[in-house]
């Protein structure tokens, strides 16, 4: 039977919280996630039954069918060996095009949106070009590319020319450890491969590709009548050169892509007329023939069009041409138009709302069986999911006017139903936004599936203008194209659209943990607990510290090492790819690239530097808990608590206690959050606001943990909150530590709000009461805690809305809980496909109900 | 309490026939595939505390066992 | 020797095909495992010699 809130007295009357859905009653709360999908038709409820999940943990595949394929590596080698001596960026176009026109393309039975990008649909790709180390890894694994002994000898002729070497040569051996362990820092994307971009689709739905050749063609010929004006001038006509290689590489890359797509076309057309013989299917298949006959080198005409277009477009950005992890789009704008055609005025590809719902299903089931050839580090760090993929909707347009539209809601109501892990969805929060919009959000967080996660409207538009003051060519976002944003990953806004989206990862991404920094200060900079060696500067012994502040200024002293490094790192891999890892295609559809014939990887308009603090609470809380007991009330001393934390607490536990019950983040504590508030605003944001990087602009930090909490958790010694070692560190970016939160979550929200200088963006998690989130006052609480959240200026929340006993079930018989997905930090997961050490994180963290108290301060009508 | 404080715990042995390569409680390295992490350590709360293996074929402790954990017993 | 132009599952691909050349053609093979049919494609030529799938046109 399912539980129901115990009644409370409020405004002066007892409410009661019956479930809205009387049905419910008759579900035991152990399996309610496995009753609440949906799937909108038969097909989807097909598809979903046979996803090949990729889901990997721990830094292995779940599903032992999942492999590397070698085709990728095998085709853009033998370009790169044929290619030898022409320009740069020509060869990586024609590295681009070797792989299109051989690769061995896939149509799955029932699909409708289709493409994949390897050789089988349980395979994903490997980039060489990228990270030597990362290919190593895969080849010692049990999922290699076959043959093994090809595979190794690809990767032994791209070692001399990787990312990874390149880099390197510019560190020396001990940085080059101090980062490739990802303890104090996140490794380099020189050493992972590991990238993010927002493709600026709308281009390939507005234009086609074929306009876009014309494009580069008019650029050529103007620019060879240029170079042949009498008298001649070498300080512009040199100029020319690259510009025209760049324009010719992205006609050679278009054409690809064209031919590519229309090999699709050949295939529907080939198995529908060869192979099926349902007739319904076989109809269906010629459509989607004609289709990719069309799309995407003719513009959109209605919205199966705009799916499919945009579905090649994100298989060449995020997999084939080269990795990027995300699924970064404002899909609601995107695709409003097409939704209008086909839905509205029905006078092109005419079909329902729920058609579109189910076009929704099958895209996020296309994601969902996408897979992505990562290295290790990001295979353990998104545990219970294939690779961050993430969708924004919702927010609003110049003059702050709601943009939510049926798109939206088709978006939310197709997530709803399906049930999957993949893709997560954002959704910008502000108060002009529809009601039926926020209410099919709320459908979705109450029944648990973690998203939309809420960003801050207003916070996210004003950002992006204040960067574009920085810009390189004085040509950063308008206003317009502030309002049109969506996250590059898990949190960080970006612009979206026609042009100045972030390519690449030198912009924004990369972590840094001050957990562990914490630990290492009380250290001399030593990392006694991991990896045995010096991790950051000498700040001195701790027992010296005669002053609070000298700790302070010791732990800001390896922030600021550690952060000038990581982002150097990220702005060498930058100058890196801007000579050989070009993205002519990505530079076709972006229209400054066209306009001004510069590489995507070298152009830079819009700034947008960030870099992601991680386990931030656990170094807050535990300054606060030193700051109190040994230099406010004289407790303990210094020496003390380093013999206690060497020792790993043991022997010391009424002392652990002591530092454990000291006063912690999220508690509306003035004591705690004082020092809290300057930890964020003076050391995690001052201290990276000091830096500028590539883009001309200043780096901000973006507090969230993915799964890093964890690994960085279990690569950290005891630190004075009274974690043991071991221990995870705290699952956000600003959310308080798992179980401390203890004043409810109106506490929480007080305490969040009071940090707002210097930060790009925080991550809150907090999970939810189900019985009162399922009741008939679901929503009116949960609007009420929103429109809170909204007026204290917070960047962002996102919640779990799923019982411990269902946790705890699933723990014990997982095969019987595949439906049940929780968030664990910047994206869901599936919870049976994540290790029992983050299940219990999860199991560990408060669920926030709501009193009387918290009701009164929401204002919440019930 | 040093990741290579004695011969019980995690030591360099050049030849050793249980190298941590082979250990049930290792996994590989987040970054390069050379070195590993041992993950032995766990506290009662299911907390596993991790150490650094520069060497996976040349690291051995007294620990050591052979075999492969599943996914669900690492982080 | 068979060649890949006997195979009934070998398509030429078409003259005003983006990507045409003489002799090039489609082999196009049916898979299924426990997940479901699936249908893969890939270029080839139409004197290669045959492989194991080769089935006479």
């Amino acid at each position: 039977m399912s539980t129901v809130a115990a009644s409370i007295k409020y405004n002066g009357k007892v409410v009661d919280f019956p479930l809205a859905n009387p049905a419910e009653n008759e579900i035991a709360d152990e399996v309610l996630h496995e009753n609440l999908a949906r799937p909108t038709t038969e097909r989807t409820k097909r598809l979903k039954a046979r996803c090949r999940w990729k889901h990997a943990a721990a830094g292995e595949f779940v599903d032992a069918e999942v492999r590397a394929g070698i085709e990728r590596m095998r085709y853009i080698t033998e370009a790169h060996k044929a290619s030898a001596g022409q320009p740069e960026v020509i060869r990586r176009a024609l590295g681009l095009a070797n792989i299109l026109n051989k690769s061995t393309l896939v149509l799955q039975q029932d699909e409708f949106i289709i493409g994949y990008h390897a050789e089988d649909p349980e395979m994903f790709p490997l980039y060489p070009e990228l990270a030597y180390m990362a290919v190593q890894d895969y080849l010692m694994s049990d999922y290699s590319p076959q043959p093994k002994d090809e595979a190794a000898e690809i990767n032994e002729y791209w070692k001399k020319y990787s990312m990874q070497a390149k880099g390197e040569r510019y560190f020396t051996q001990e940085e080059l450890l101090q980062m490739y362990q990802v303890s104090t820092m996140e490794a380099p994307g020189f050493a992972t491969g590991y990238n993010s971009i927002s493709p600026p689709y709308e281009t390939v739905l507005q234009d086609g590709l074929l306009k876009r050749i014309e494009s580069a063609k008019e650029k050529i010929e103007h620019a060879k009548k240029e170079m042949q004006k009498i008298p001649w001038n070498a300080t512009t006509g040199l100029d020319w050169i690259a510009r025209i290689d760049v324009w010719k590489a992205m006609i050679i890359a278009d054409e690809a892509v064209i031919n590519w797509a229309r090999r699709h076309a050949r295939l529907a057309k080939i198995v529908a007329e060869n192979f099926e013989t349902n007739p319904a299917r076989k109809e269906e298949l010629l459509e989607i023939a004609e289709i990719s006959q069309r799309v995407p080198a003719e513009p959109c005409k209605g919205l199966k069009d705009a799916f499919q277009s945009k579905w090649y477009t994100y298989l060449i950005c995020h997999a084939i041409d080269r990795y990027a992890s995300g699924y970064a789009q404002k899909e609601d704008e995107m695709l409003e138009p097409y939704y209008n055609i086909s839905v509205k005025e029905k006078s092109f590809q005419p079909m329902t709302h729920t058609d579109v719902v189910e076009m929704v299903e099958m895209e996020r089931l296309k994601i969902s069986e996408h897979g992505a050839g990562k290295s290790r580090a990001y295979r353990e760090i998104f545990p219970g999911s294939n690779d961050l993929f993430i969708l924004t909707i919702g927010g609003t347009k110049p003059g702050y006017v709601d943009a939510c539209s049926d798109m939206t809601d088709a978006i939310l109501e197709g997530a709803r139903n399906i049930r999957t892990t993949e893709p997560s969805i954002v959704f910008r929060w502000h108060p002009v936004g529809r009601e039926k919009t926020k209410r099919l959000v709320f459908e979705c967080i109450r029944d648990g599936l973690g998203y939309p996660s809420i960003k801050h409207d207003v916070i996210g538009t004003e950002q992006l203008k204040y960067y574009s003051q920085f810009s390189k060519n004085s040509n950063g976002a308008t206003d317009e194209e502030a309002h049109y944003w969506g996250l590059v990953l898990c949190m960080s806004p970006g612009v979206c659209g026609r042009r100045k989206t972030h390519k690449t990862r030198s912009e924004g991404g990369g972590s840094i943990f001050p957990a562990k920094m914490m630990e290492i200060v009380l250290a001399d900079g030593f990392d006694w607990s991991y990896s045995g060696m010096q991790l950051g500067p000498h700040t001195g012994d701790p027992t010296t510290f005669k002053t609070f502040e000298l700790l302070w200024e010791a732990f800001r002293t390896q922030y600021a090492y550690a952060i000038s490094k990581v982002i150097r790192a990220k702005d060498i891999m930058r100058y890196f790819e801007s000579k050989f890892l070009q993205m002519p295609f990505v530079s076709s559809i972006d229209d400054g690239c066209m306009e001004l014939g510069v590489d995507a990887m070298e152009l830079s308009e819009q700034p947008n530097g960030w870099h992601n603090p991680i386990t931030t609470v656990v170094a807050a809380n535990s300054l606060v808990a030193v700051k109190k007991l040994i230099y406010d009330e004289k407790k303990y001393t210094m020496a003390q608590l380093v013999t206690a934390l060497h020792a790993n607490w043991h022997g010391y536990e009424d002392m652990r206690q002591d530092f454990l019950n000291a006063p912690k983040w999220g508690n509306d504590d003035d004591y705690a959050d004082a020092i809290i508030k300057d930890f964020y605003e003076d050391i995690i944001g001052g201290e990276m606001a000091k830096i500028t990087n590539y883009s001309g602009g200043p780096v901000l930090p973006v507090g969230q943990a993915v799964g890093l909490y964890m690994e960085i958790g279990s690569r950290t010694g005891p630190t004075p909150d009274g974690r043991f070692g071991g221990d995870a560190g705290d699952d956000g970016g600003i959310s308080p530590y798992m179980g401390t939160d203890k004043k409810g979550p109106t506490a929480v929200l007080k305490s969040v709000s009071k940090v707002q200088k210097n930060q790009k963006a925080n991550l809150l998690n907090q999970r939810l009461s189900v019985p009162i989130m399922r009741s008939v006052h679901g929503f009116n609480i949960w609007k009420s805690y929103m429109d809170a959240w909204e007026q204290l200026n917070i960047d962002h929340v996102q919640f779990n809305c799923v019982s411990t006993a269902e946790m705890k079930a699933a723990q014990k018989e997982p095969e019987k809980h595949q439906d049940l997905i929780v968030r664990v930090s910047g994206f869901s997961a599936r919870f049976v496909d994540i290790p029992t050490y983050g299940q219990n994180t999860i199991i560990a963290r408060n669920e926030q109900a709501f009193g009387a108290d918290d009701l009164q301060y929401l204002n919440t009508q019930l | 309490m040093s990741a290579t404080g004695n011969e019980k715990m995690m030591h360099a042995e050049p030849g050793t026939k249980k190298p941590c390569q082979i250990c049930k409680w290792q996994i590989a390295d987040p970054t390069n595939p050379l070195r590993g992490q041992c993950t032995v350590n766990r506290n009662t709360l299911g907390g596993v505390w991790k150490r650094w293996v520069t060497d996976v074929n040349g690291m051995t402790c007294a620990k050591h066992e052979v075999g492969k954990l599943s996914f669900r017993e690492h982080v | 020797m068979t060649t890949c132009k006997n195979c009934s599952f070998y398509f030429a691909v078409p003259e005003d095909a983006g990507d045409f050349e003489a002799g090039k053609g489609d082999c196009v093979l049916e898979r299924e495992d426990a997940k479901g049919k699936y249908w893969l494609s890939k270029p080839t030529k139409n004197d290669s010699a045959s492989c194991k799938a080769f089935k006479k046109a």
